[in-house]
């Protein structure tokens, strides 16, 4: 009986230890205005590789650009610029807009990558 | 007396059987660099699933020779490439050499390369001297950092940057730095194969290879990557006999 109870408090804490990467408060955080939070939820779905998959996420292109354009936004610096790059591929984007623009913000915020992409279009064809 | 005959037997297993596993390992390579590692150009809609760059190439060479690889990396796309690869990299769009060098660290302790694909440095083009190699320097830094923690050893196979055509001679003066800098930690003793990216006839931007650069990428990749792969199996090669006498 003793051995089962440790058994069972055993499992509650792996399971505890597991189920705190997954992205549940980023996704409340982010519902609640944190553009952190919509950013980091956003990175999971783009990136997420296999071997470090967290449980409750699997890799979705679209919901990452909805989540980048939620936190660029929100004024987080680092998802302009991922936005950016992937303004051409986003169905709802602003046509008023386009990807300089975000690269823009996310310099002008203060994230190196977008100066930097901004910059380099200069060397397009 | 038992638990001393258990000891004996425990330590006869590892004996055998711990370099036995580092002889089947599989090789551990990371694909390290920036959108041109990722697979990304300027008004791409492709979806992350269908980005693969030169990885998708190479792992098929390797596959045809018959190298049993494992591409490393916390990034992974390409999933809905066909035929299917391991799409597992660290390529950061728009990243510097002083970017990388950064994170590079952390990433090494996560996944333990035994090679490292690494074409860095054309974003420095916006911000740094041709002549100044102290990001990718400190990238290599890193990387013996490492090696000295953990008492591991790496090849790195650095290549010569992808000419840009409206940069000037920003890049021709970037690789002689570079060659004179690899030269040098070479004769110091660092463990790196140089490799010349030429594939300027195929760029889609300007900036970044279409998909028969990123082919010509992997033939050039290709051969270094043999030659490591061969010389790492050399080092164990000393137990092949030994384990055929064992295992008569």
């Amino acid at each position: 009986m003793i051995k089962l109870k440790y058994t069972l408090a055993l499992f509650v804490i792996l399971f505890s230890i597991l189920y705190a990467n997954s992205f549940t408060k980023e996704r409340m955080d982010c519902d609640a205005g944190n553009a952190e939070a919509c950013y980091k939820e956003a990175e999971a779905y783009a990136f997420t590789s296999d071997k470090i998959k967290k449980l409750d996420i699997q890799r979705d292109a679209q919901q990452a650009i909805v989540l980048y354009k939620k936190s660029c936004t929100l004024g987080y610096a680092k998802g302009c610029s991922q936005y950016g790059m992937r303004y051409a591929a986003d169905t709802e984007k602003d046509p008023s807009k386009n990807d300089a623009y975000y690269f823009q913000k996310a310099c002008d915020g203060g994230d190196l990558t977008g100066c930097t992409l901004l910059k380099m279009m200069t060397l397009r064809k | 007396m038992r638990v001393q005959v258990m000891k004996k037997i425990l330590t006869l297993t590892l004996f055998l059987f711990l370099p036995l596993t580092l002889l089947q390992a599989k090789v551990k390579i990371m694909p390290l660099g920036d959108s041109i590692t990722w697979d990304w150009y300027y008004g791409d809609t492709r979806p992350a699933a269908y980005l693969h760059s030169y990885r998708n190439h190479l792992w098929y060479k390797l596959s045809d020779a018959g190298y049993d690889v494992d591409f490393v990396g916390s990034r992974t796309n390409g999933s809905a490439v066909s035929p299917v690869f391991d799409g597992n990299n660290e390529g950061y769009t728009g990243y510097t050499t002083h970017q990388i060098k950064s994170l590079i660290y952390a990433k090494l302790q996560a996944t333990s390369p035994d090679i490292i694909l690494l074409h860095i440095g054309t974003n420095d083009s916006m911000y740094y001297s041709p002549y100044d190699m102290s990001g990718i320097e400190g990238i290599l830094n890193e990387i013996d950092r490492y090696e000295n923690a953990y008492n591991t050893h790496i090849t790195v196979i650095l290549a010569r940057l992808i000419p840009l055509p409206k940069a000037g001679s920003w890049v021709t003066n970037f690789n002689s730095s570079l060659d004179t800098m690899v030269a040098n930690r070479i004769a110091n003793g660092d463990d790196i194969i140089k490799v010349n990216m030429n594939v300027v006839s195929s760029l889609i931007d300007g900036i970044h290879p279409t998909n028969t650069g990123y082919a010509q990428m992997a033939d050039i990749w290709f051969p270094a990557l043999e030659k490591a792969i061969k010389d790492r199996e050399d080092d164990y090669a000393y137990l092949i006999p030994v384990y055929g006498l064992l295992f008569q």
